[in-house]
């Protein structure tokens, strides 16, 4: 038996173009380019990345024409959006961000849950992927998640307040407080930061391992040809039957993870709103 | 039973039959091959972790800019837009309140009103009721004292007629009977003994 994960999995990691099945032949690779001496290669998740972009303006651009002044707005898919929109504000924003606070944080909120939430779905569509299965797009996410979060506790408590709370008030002795709180403030800040990691790796574990289980279910079926015809009729069976409950969960997941960094980012940045 | 007919029974137990056995297949099969497949990965060039310093730039840039077009132009607005809805939503319920309480107030005040009206009503109607007895008693009155005064007028009337005529009668009886006492005697009566002697008999008349 053969497996050839690296194949059958190219569809869960970057490449430098989209891979068909053979039958439909082959499409040239992506544009290379030299950028100041640097060469740059245009990869796939970057153009799904541009795609998800490009989708989100010409569906949010409607929307916000169609809402202006207040308007109820009509059809089924613009009030699905306005639902999306409305829930995360009333039910997440606002909640976890004070309500003062909310109308700066929600459109950075609003395009973060949206564009993963894209990112996860490309990874639903045949011969395309997800671009949040991999760490430099989660990473990037994650970071500028932190930056806006140390950047709002900044704004709101001021540049240096913002860092001289990050230790908790207690009421230590003087030599105690010299040794602790320093110790202190580098364990809060260094677990802010692993938090914001956590971020990023949640995001790409959920989604990188669903799609590796997902091409392991399929690969199960060439691994099993050539041997006996009916464990072949039955792998191949099983593998589909898997794969289409999978993936099922997977268009959750994608729903679900999206969700989840966007909570979170909204609960850290409430949390930079307010000292220790 | 037809020659062609399915027969469900045997069709279930074949079903079961399948499941089953893809069920083994796939509890037989699947360990290895979740293993062989695990190996591959490793070897198959599937790297999570990896980064890559392109692919990080272009999504920043590319999230930055989304956040930027879809901020400025899209959420933005959208934000405002809902707020105002929300505020105008608001305003809309706390005048419904308003016109509902003023409706109560005004309801109440009719009812009032119409309590009012009523007992205005049976005033009224109470006030009309003595008013016409009132009048009915005045009128009953005037009538009876009509009715009174014409009956004494009448009873005066023929009282008057009655003794004029008495008069009447006798003044021509005693003219008559003196006239007749005249024949009798064969002596003319003067005129003054003849008015003296009716009078006279007159008065007996009355008297009588």
């Amino acid at each position: 038996m053969n497996i050839d994960i690296g194949e059958i999995g190219s569809h869960v990691s970057d490449a430098n173009g989209f891979h068909l099945p053979q039958f439909f032949g082959h499409l040239p690779d992506l544009p290379k380019w030299t950028v100041c001496g640097h060469e740059f290669q245009l990869t796939k998740f970057m153009v799904l990345e541009v795609v998800v972009a490009v989708l989100l303006i010409a569906f949010f651009f409607p929307l916000a024409r169609r809402v202006r002044g207040g308007q109820l707005v009509k059809g089924r898919f613009w009030n699905l959006l306005e639902a999306f929109l409305m829930y995360l504000r009333n039910e997440v924003i606002i909640p976890s961000v004070g309500k003062s606070a909310a109308s700066r944080y929600t459109p950075f909120l609003w395009t973060l849950f949206f564009f993963i939430l894209g990112c996860n779905l490309m990874g639903m569509l045949p011969w395309c992927g997800s671009p949040t299965g991999n760490l430099s797009v989660t990473a990037v996410l994650a970071l500028i998640t932190y930056l806006v979060v140390i950047g709002g506790g900044m704004l709101k408590q001021g540049l240096f307040k913002y860092w001289f709370h990050q230790v908790p008030k207690m009421d230590l002795p003087l030599v105690l407080s010299i040794f602790l709180k320093p110790m202190i403030f580098v364990i809060e800040v260094a677990g802010n930061g692993i938090k914001h990691v956590v971020l990023a790796i949640r995001l790409l574990a959920n989604m990188f391992a669903g799609h590796v289980v997902l091409a392991v279910f399929l690969a199960f079926i060439s691994a099993s040809a050539g041997g006996l015809l009916a464990l072949w009729i039955g792998v191949t069976t099983g593998s589909v039957l898997m794969s289409v409950a999978l993936s099922c969960l997977e268009l959750f997941v994608a729903f679900l993870q999206a969700y989840i960094f966007m909570f979170l980012a909204a609960i850290f940045i409430g949390m930079a709103q307010h000292q220790h | 039973m037809m020659p062609y007919q399915i027969s469900w029974t045997n069709a279930g137990r074949t079903f079961r039959l399948a499941a089953a056995s893809v069920v083994c297949a796939l509890g037989t099969s699947l360990p290895i091959l979740a293993e062989e497949a695990a190996h591959e990965a490793e070897e198959g060039g599937l790297k999570p972790l990896a980064f890559q310093t392109d692919l990080a730039l272009w999504t920043g840039i590319i999230f930055l800019g989304l956040l930027f077009i879809l901020g400025k132009f899209a959420f933005r607005p959208i934000a405002d837009a809902l707020d105002a809805r929300e505020k105008s939503m608001a305003d809309k319920l706390a005048e419904t309140d308003k016109a509902n309480a003023d409706a109560k107030a005004l309801h109440e005040s009719y009812q009032q009103k119409l309590a009012g009206a009523d007992d205005e009503v049976r005033k009224i109607l109470a006030d009309a009721k003595d008013a016409a007895a009132k009048k009915r008693d005045e009128l009953l009155a005037a009538a009876q004292a009509d009715a009174d005064e014409v009956r004494a007028k009448g009873k005066r009337d023929i009282e008057s007629d009655r003794e004029q005529m008495l008069n009447d009668l006798a003044s021509r009886s005693a003219s008559w009977a003196t006239d007749l006492a005249g024949k009798i005697l064969k002596e003319k009566i003067d005129p003054k003994d003849h008015a003296r002697l009716i009078d006279d008999a007159v008065k007996q008349f009355s008297k009588g």
